[in-house]
């Protein structure tokens, strides 16, 4: 009884459409391995303390005003650039950041939470490879997320916002509310990977699925974090 | 923390749809009760402060362009508050006033009284929204002073003054930074382009009103009041090229399709040199082929329809009528993907009737009865338009 409006968009070619959504999971692949990489050197250089007290010494609206302008920067590059280059370098870019920003609760869960840092990682992609499966399986077009997942990330700037402002931590609820957009997110994205991305932007489909899973193993850590 | 593109932005439209999206908001609105009462301090009640000013915050904004607008001089043909179904629509001092369910976003139709210092004014009236929530924040600044406005408390009532303030200011942000996004340009973009839009652009937005009101009476089966009323425009502002161009749709829709066509041929052959102009005579030259039903000229119509867009940059009124042609030419499949795209992106709710009328004629041709009884049902409940009325019945019976 579900109207198959997923029909009204527009037909591709099998084979081509198949190439696209392989070439974006290989790029998902490629950033997830770049992020660990980075992540992986930092740590065993050492070069993580310069980085996070260069972090943790600025306002943390400051931090997140310039990862939120830098993270639109490169989404907007990687969907509009027409050359290659610039789509591979905001995809660059973009998981540079998210690395950048995972030093101050990676650190943490290290020092005061030995097992989070794993235990948030298989819980990141098992509920992504669930999320995926259920996307592929029923291929149910899940575009209508879109407005609320819109809405919902403003309210959660708003309280990220006003917990800055006015001086009050946020907890646990609010992360596992952040798991649960971020799962949402998921599968709007894996939805527009199968339904409506223009086949020449699997850069940009792959840093947008990149952005959904480093959230929910974002807020995944801190939750596993604060529980030990 | 994440950026959203959106390839597909649509709306929740089916029954399940809509039950999801609710559950899911439902689940994240307790998420946030559970969030605000664990470790409760006075401080958190600024979110929901900050919430429950938006709205009052919303109709203050749309205010201020609408009062600007009118000292300007500028005509307000309609204010829109919040998004979703309708709740309420009445007038106030001619200007139409419509009340949605959801108080998040909203927006005004000024149209402008003459061509001289229509950009200067067009910029003062997108100011005029952000610049009313400036004058709130100011207020409470002034309220409170410095000290206690910039001071962290616990004290209910000072934290409810800080987070109106606070909510002024996001929404000033949210509207100043130029972006486009949604249903149009943000009040900052609005702001910089008003100083680059061409005499013609600004002709097109003082014919709008007018040109909607003739449409609406034609959809209503009053096509005599539909010429009437663009005849009475036409006396009024006699060197605007747009509503001619409507005229001859009126006179089409009233079944005189020889004196429309011989209207655009006269046009035709003093060709405008605006794109905006050429593209709405060539989008009246689709629609006169679209009411006299003369199916040896679809073809042409359809060529017409799509010159048209791209000279208007994709006009979401040229979208529908080449979906309509589309229709009558079988070809359901291209007609129902260039509708819901219009469909997709529409603010406007008459452009969403005329979407779901096609839209479920389309499905009904496509052999999907559920999707089509689902567009027909959702239009027939809230729709005036007796035209696309009867042709669904027709279709309907058929």
């Amino acid at each position: 009884m579900q109207p198959e409006l997923a029909q009204a968009q527009p037909r591709y070619a099998a084979g081509a459409r198949s190439r696209f959504i392989m070439n974006t999971y290989l790029h998902l692949f490629g950033a997830v391995m770049l992020f660990v990489l980075i992540e992986f050197a930092l740590f065993q250089s050492g070069l993580f303390a310069p980085v996070l007290s260069a972090v943790a010494g600025l306002p943390w609206m400051a931090v997140l005003g310039i990862f939120m302008v830098g993270s639109w920067l490169a989404t907007r590059a990687a969907h509009t650039a027409t050359s290659m280059t610039a789509q591979y370098l905001a995809l660059g870019v973009y998981v540079g950041m998210w690395s950048l920003l995972f030093v101050i609760p990676l650190a943490y869960a290290m020092m005061y939470a030995p097992g989070a840092i794993s235990s948030a990682a298989q819980v990141t992609v098992f509920g992504f490879a669930g999320l995926t499966a259920v996307a592929f399986t029923t291929r149910k077009d899940f575009s209508f997320l879109g407005a609320i997942l819109k809405w919902i990330a403003v309210c959660a700037m708003l309280l990220i916002g006003a917990g800055l402002i006015f001086g009050f931590e946020l907890g646990t609820f609010f992360s596992v509310g952040m798991v649960a957009f971020a799962g949402a997110a998921i599968l709007y994205d894996t939805s527009n990977v199968i339904h409506h991305y223009p086949e020449d932007r699997y850069v940009g489909a792959a840093l947008q699925l990149f952005a959904s899973v480093a959230m929910m193993f974002w807020y995944l850590l801190q939750i596993f974090s604060s529980r030990d | 923390m994440r950026s959203t593109f959106d390839p597909a932005p649509r709306r929740p439209t089916t029954r399940g749809e809509r039950l999801g999206a609710a559950l899911f908001a439902l689940l994240l609105t307790g998420l946030l009760a559970a969030e605000l009462l664990q470790g409760y301090s006075p401080r958190k009640l600024s979110v929901l402060f900050i919430i429950a000013f938006w709205a009052p915050l919303l109709v203050v904004h749309e205010l201020g362009h609408a009062l600007t607008a009118r000292l300007l001089g500028w005509h307000v043909h309609e204010i829109v508050i919040g998004f979703g179904p309708e709740l309420a629509r009445f007038s106030v001092g001619g200007t139409r006033v419509t009340l949605r369910l959801v108080p998040m976003e909203g927006y005004v139709v000024p149209s402008p009284d003459r061509l001289e210092g229509a950009r200067g004014k067009s910029a003062l009236v997108y100011f005029g929204g952000p610049g009313a929530e400036v004058l709130c924040a100011l207020l409470a600044l002034a309220w409170l002073g410095p000290e206690t406005m910039f001071t962290r408390t616990e004290a209910i009532p000072v934290i409810a003054v800080q987070s109106f303030a606070l909510a002024a200011v996001i929404g000033v942000l949210m509207t100043l930074i130029p972006h486009a996004g949604g249903g149009g340009a943000s009040d900052g973009l609005g702001i910089l382009l008003s100083f680059r839009l061409s005499d013609n652009d600004f002709a097109y937005r003082m014919a709008g009103p007018a040109m909607d009101e003739a449409q609406r009476r034609i959809e209503a089966d009053n096509t005599e009041g539909a010429l009437e009323h663009i005849d009475a425009e036409i006396a009024h502002d006699p060197n605007n090229p747009f509503l001619p161009i409507m005229r001859v749709r009126c006179v089409a829709a009233t079944g005189d399709r020889e004196t429309a066509l011989a209207e655009l041929e006269r046009m035709r052959e003093q060709p405008h040199h605006s794109d905006l102009v050429e593209g709405e005579r060539l989008h009246a030259a689709a629609r006169v082929v679209l009411e006299a039903g003369d199916r040896e000229l679809l073809a042409d119509a359809e060529g017409a329809c799509r010159a048209a867009l791209e000279r208007m940059g994709g006009s979401p009124d040229v979208q529908v009528t080449l979906g309509a042609i589309l229709i009558e030419q079988a070809r359901y499949r291209e007609a129902e993907e260039i509708l819901q795209t219009v469909f997709k992106r529409t603010r406007d709710p008459w452009q969403e009737d005329r979407c779901m009328a096609y839209l479920a004629l389309t499905a009904l041709a496509l052999g999907r009865e559920a999707d089509a009884e689902l567009f027909r049902q959702a239009f027939e409940a809230r729709s005036h338009n007796r035209r696309l009325r009867k042709q669904l019945s027709t279709n309907w019976i058929a």
